[in-house]
Parts: structure tokens; sequence; C-alpha cells
């Protein structure tokens, strides 16, 4: 099994759903008031904070009550030897470079073919390096083939943004 | 007299301009294409395909999206029929009987009924939406800030408790963090800045687009990519179109069915297959005993009663998001979304600010349909190549996708990292059975919810709460729906679920 056990997931949620709202009930507390208190910027954060932890604790409580504590250093040690948990993580971890890579790094080239001028982006090349890096992975097909696919797919659909419909790219800021 | 006038107005207006038809039957087939394949949601294909419609004319965005969202609904139930998987969750029952029907080698015949079916609850859906409008505008005409404060609320706490399969605590948690995450960025009295924490990006807010594109796609991405792929091969399907006489043996639970896929629509959060799954219970418990003996082995009335229900939720779901700005359904949010990424103001002054909107949305709706119907038959075989192509290969080129969709909304990177950090969250929270629907409900929501309690306070400071309560009658009903929705979430006896 994939899931935390259902009690024992809401034990942990919820602690850390009663840490974020003292947080914000903290926070709220901080902020201006330039009119009365019935306008004050902080009024529906606090609120709100005050019903997540209201909600939180009712759910801790329950789940507390429900001995889901017991065995749930068990179930971390279950979870972490789950074999898909390796390649979920080895995906966040593409996912995330991926998205870091476009936003950091740009440029544009831009070269003609059959006197027809095209750009080549770097958002093209990051996601045509790092998709084939995931679909190697998780479809396992060759590396060739993989980036032919890739290559295809995102090229149409840089074409269809960037000539079809004008829409600017990444790589334009 | 005044509306078919401006519903001939608008029809002149689509015969006139051909590109409409064009993007309509576009948006008709990729909803169809991407509902049809397994793993891929309604809400995903409305969602990815926001930052398309970025370069569309405002006509264009809308009548596309509305083919999208009817083509998609229906597509669900063609893997559902020929490979026992449904496309979208709304297709389970249809999964159930159809796949049954499909081993006895009626597999096209079930698929026939099932796009018969959907054209009829399409066209409930659309007739409940125009007749029911004037009135919801009417009635929300009367809103003021008190009870608009009030309805937002109600419809958080609805949305919290419809979608989270039996314990609405979850769903009520998932729409606090929505609210919390609405009240970044300058507040819209004082402009004060909230949990920007000095970021110029924050103090513009979160929009909900990248949002919603990063919870209901790179978050389904994260899902299911690393989990095996178990694919099938199609069986053969046979004859595709159910005679009349069959399907006028289904008048009745389709009419059924029809009005409760569109009643279950308006609900906020109360998607698709809900709809699907009441009225297809429903319908088991009125079929007659020698019909009830086939459900669950490949029923066709089963199959009507399902397909039915969930796209006259299409309908229904679009009610509470034009007359009132409250998505009935996360895929609604993802039309509210085109509307306002378009400059389109929904809401009681729809009629107002945006005149024969309405009528185009109506026009929209039944050309979709018709294309729906002819799509859908003529999809139905290279779909079946399709469900050939593994999931590890489909998903990791929406990654792509969802980065270009999010930074089209703006122009703004800061809203791909948004959508990342939302797939991940949405990611998490999944794996702990919180429902996403609440939160993307608050995220728009929010600034609503905000802006008139304080505006309806300031105008009570003078006044006791029981004059409140008295004054305003309309605001102390709906007060009190909002105060039994909590109580009938909290105090309920709900059924035990059992974790198969």
């Amino acid at each position: 099994m994939n899931d935390l056990n259902s009690k024992k997931s809401d034990l942990i949620s919820s602690f850390i759903l009663i840490l974020i709202a003292i947080l914000v009930m903290a926070y709220s507390l901080t902020l201006d008031v330039p009119g009365n208190i019935s306008t004050a910027p902080g009024l529906l954060p606090f609120i709100t904070s005050f019903i997540l932890f209201f909600l939180a604790s009712l759910l801790f409580f329950k789940s507390f009550q429900s001995r889901a504590s017991i065995h749930l250093k068990n179930d971390f040690a279950q979870l972490l030897n789950y074999e898909s948990t390796p390649r979920t993580l080895l995906l966040f971890i593409i996912v995330i470079s991926y998205v870091l890579c476009v936003g950091r790094v740009n440029f544009e080239l831009s070269f003609e073919f059959f006197s027809l001028p095209l750009l080549f982006s770097s958002y093209e090349f990051f996601s045509i390096l790092f998709v084939t890096l995931i679909a190697k992975i998780f479809w396992g097909a060759s590396l060739i083939r993989c980036l032919v696919v890739v290559f295809l797919t995102v090229e149409s659909l840089a074409l269809i943004f960037r000539y079809g419909f004008g829409i600017l790219m990444p790589e334009s800021f | 007299m005044d509306i078919f006038i401006q519903i001939q107005e608008q029809l002149f207006y689509i015969i006139q301009n051909p590109h409409l038809w064009f993007y309509c039957l576009s948006g008709v087939t990729l909803g169809i294409l991407w509902g049809a394949m397994p793993g891929l949601s309604t809400t995903m294909a409305m969602t990815l395909l926001l930052g398309l419609i970025t370069g569309m004319s405002q006509s264009a965005a809308i009548i596309f999206m509305l083919g999208v969202y009817t083509g998609s609904v229906f597509g669900g139930a063609i893997s559902a029929v020929l490979i026992n998987i449904p496309g979208t969750p709304d297709a389970v029952p249809t999964m159930i009987e159809g796949y049954a029907l499909t081993k006895k080698g009626e597999g096209g015949l079930a698929l026939g009924t099932a796009i018969s079916a959907s054209f009829i609850g399409n066209w409930i859906g659309i007739i409940v939406l125009m007749l029911l409008i004037p009135s919801v505008l009417f009635f929300a005409l009367q809103f003021r800030s008190w009870e608009m404060f009030l309805l937002a609320v109600w419809g958080i706490a609805i949305c919290g408790s419809m979608s989270s399969e039996g314990d609405p605590i979850k769903g009520w948690l998932s729409g606090c963090i929505g609210l919390i995450v609405s009240f970044v960025g300058l507040d819209a009295i004082y402009g004060v800045p909230r949990m920007s924490f000095g970021s110029y990006n924050l103090e513009d807010g979160i929009n909900f687009i990248p949002v919603l594109i990063g919870l209901f796609g790179l978050a389904e991405v994260l899902r299911v990519l690393p989990e095996k792929d178990e694919f099938q091969k199609p069986e053969n399907i046979g004859r595709i179109l159910p005679s009349f006489s069959t399907l006028k043996k289904y008048i009745k639970p389709s009419i059924r069915s029809g009005l409760i896929g569109t009643i279950v629509g308006a609900i906020p959060g109360a998607g698709a297959n809900i709809a699907s799954f009441f009225s297809y219970d429903i319908g088991r418990r009125r079929a007659k005993p020698e019909e009830r003996e086939k459900w669950g082995k490949g029923s066709y009335e089963a199959i009507v009663c399902a397909e039915v229900a969930n796209n006259a939720n299409v309908g229904g779901s679009m009610l509470p998001t034009l007359a009132l700005g409250i998505p009935g359904s996360a895929a609604a949010a993802a039309i509210l979304a085109a509307l306002e990424l378009k400059n389109v103001v929904v809401g009681p002054l729809i009629q107002t600010e945006n005149p024969g909107l309405i009528f185009y949305i109506y026009i929209g709706l039944i050309i979709a349909n018709f294309f729906m119907y002819g799509m859908a038959i003529v999809l139905i075989k290279p779909c079946v190549k399709l469900f050939g192509l593994p999931k590890s290969v489909l998903m990791p080129l929406v990654i792509p996708m969802c980065i270009l969709g999010a930074f089209a909304v703006n122009l703004n990177y800061f809203d791909v990292y948004v959508m990342l950090i939302s797939g991940i969250a949405g990611y998490t929270l999944h794996k702990l059975n919180f429902p996403l629907a609440p939160i993307v409900l608050a995220i728009i929501l929010g600034p609503m919810i905000d802006e008139n309690l304080r505006r309806s306070l300031l105008i009570f400071e003078d006044q006791g709460i029981l004059s409140v309560l008295w004054d305003r009658k309309l605001g102390t009903v709906l007060l009190m729906i909002v105060l039994y929705t909590f109580y009938d979430g909290i105090f309920r006896k709900r059924k035990e679920i059992v974790n198969l």
C-alpha cells in the first residue's frame, strides 16, 4: 500500500496544519490596522487561521484517539521502502531542476530553415533534455526513440504557441 | 421575445465567423481525445489548454473551452467501455456496465448508447441552464455584500462536504488552505501587503490559474508517472449506433438522470462524478426488476443513467459559474479562468457588463454538443489506436505544457514557480486524502469573501445582531443554510468507507 494508513496520515497532516494556523494567526495580528477593527486587513486571515486551527485540532484528536500514533515509525519505514518512492523522488528532482533551468537560463538561437526564419530557445532545449530523460527512465524505450517523440512534441507545442497564436515563450524575459 | 432576438443575433454572429466553428470543432476533438486517454481528466485537459487561449480572441477562446469541456466529459466513456479503464472519474459507472457489454461483443453498441445519452444529457443541461439563468440572475441581484459573503462561504463549505468522500473536515481544511493562499498580496480596501514578505511578485497576489494547472496538471503527472503501466489492447467494437426504438425505451431514465446531473452540477464542488454515481444509484433503484437483474453485468439503461447525468452536469455547473461567479466544479473553475483571462466579469451583473455573452455561451454549448455527437462517432476508431500508447509516454509530455500554460497567463515566470509548488502540494495533499477542488474554489472566492465581509461589518457597525438578522431576511436564510451545512458535515452519521 502506497498511501499511509488514513488515520496516521491524518495525525501528521493535522499537526502540520496546526503549526501553519498558529503562524498565520500570529502573523495576522502583526498587520497594520488603518481604520477600525471591522475593516482590519488581518481580520479574515485571523478568522480563517483560527478555523483552520480548530478543524485541524479536531482531526488531530480524532486520529489520536484511534491510536494512530503507535506504529507511525514503522509506517514511515514501510513508505520509504515502497518500490515507487525512489521513482517519485527522482521525478520530483528532475521536474524541479527542469523548471529552475528554464527560469534561470535564457537564450534564443535564430536560424533559417528553407528561407523560413525559425527560433530555438532555452525553453525548447531544456524541455527536450529533461523530458527525454523522464521518458527514458519511465517509458524505458531506446534513447533515440524517446528523443524523437519528445523533440516532435516540444517543437509542435512551441510552433503552435509561438507562430500559431503569437504567445511569448519563457525565454522572452 | 427579447431572448429569442438575442439568441438569433449570437447565432448569426457565429454563422458569419466560420473560424469559431473551427475552434469549437478543435476543442471538441481535443476534449474527446484527451478525455479518452486513461489518467488524463477533464479538468487537466481544460487547465492545460488555458495557456493556449491567451492568444485567441474572446469569442474564439470561449467557444474553444466550451468545446473542450463538452468533448472531454464524453471522452472518458470510450476507454471505460473498451479497455475497462475510465478516462475520467465520472466514467466509472459506464465502465462497469460498458466493459461487461464489450466482453459480450457489444462494445460498439454500448459506446453508441453512451454517445446518444451524452448528447441527450447535454441538451437537458443546456435547456435547464437557459430556463433557470434569468431567475437565478434576478435572485442574485438582490444580494448585497453580506449575502455575497455568506454565499461564497457556503460555496466553499458545500464543496468541502461534497468532494471529501466521507470526511467533510478534510474538505473544509482544504478550503481554509485555499483561503489563506488567496489572502497573499495587497488587501483590497487599504492596500496593506499581506503575507508578501517584501516580494513584488507576491504583492500582486497569487493567480488561481497557475494553481489550477499545478493541482490538476502537474500533480497528476507526479502521481501517475511513477506507477507501473498497465494498458490493455482494446476489444473488437462492432456496430456503434443503437436503433431509435432502443433509445426510445430510455426516455424516462434519461429525463430523470438529466435533471439529477443538472442539479448536482449547480452545487459547488459536486462535479460530474457525483452526478453519474448518484444517477446510476437512483437508476438502479427505479429500474424494472428484469432490467435491475442486468445492472452490473452490462445494462444499457445503466449507461444511459450515468452518461446523461455527467453530461447534463456541464450545463448545471455553468449556472452558478455565470450567475454567481461560483464555479460548480473544478472543470467549471477552468471555464471561469478562461472567462477571467478574456476580461469577462461573471456574477449577477454579467448581462449588464457583457451583453449577449450568456446567449453566446448557450449557442456555443449547443454547437459543441452537435460536434461532440459527430466527432465521437468519427474518433472511436482512432481512440482505439491511441490506447496502445502507455501513460509513461504521454505523461512526461504534459510537463512542458504545464510550464507554457502557467507562463502564458501573465507572461511572468513567477507563475511557473507557483505552478510547481502547487503541483508538489497537490501531490502531497492527494496522498493525504485531502480534496483539491475546495482549494481552487477558495482561492477564487477568497477576495470576494474578504471584501464583502469587511464591507458588511462596516455597514452593520451601529446595528445590533437581532436587527441585522431581521432586516436582512435573505442573509438570515443563507446564514442558516451555512450553519446547517457545517452541522450536517460534523454530526451526520457517516457511512463506513471500506478501503479496497
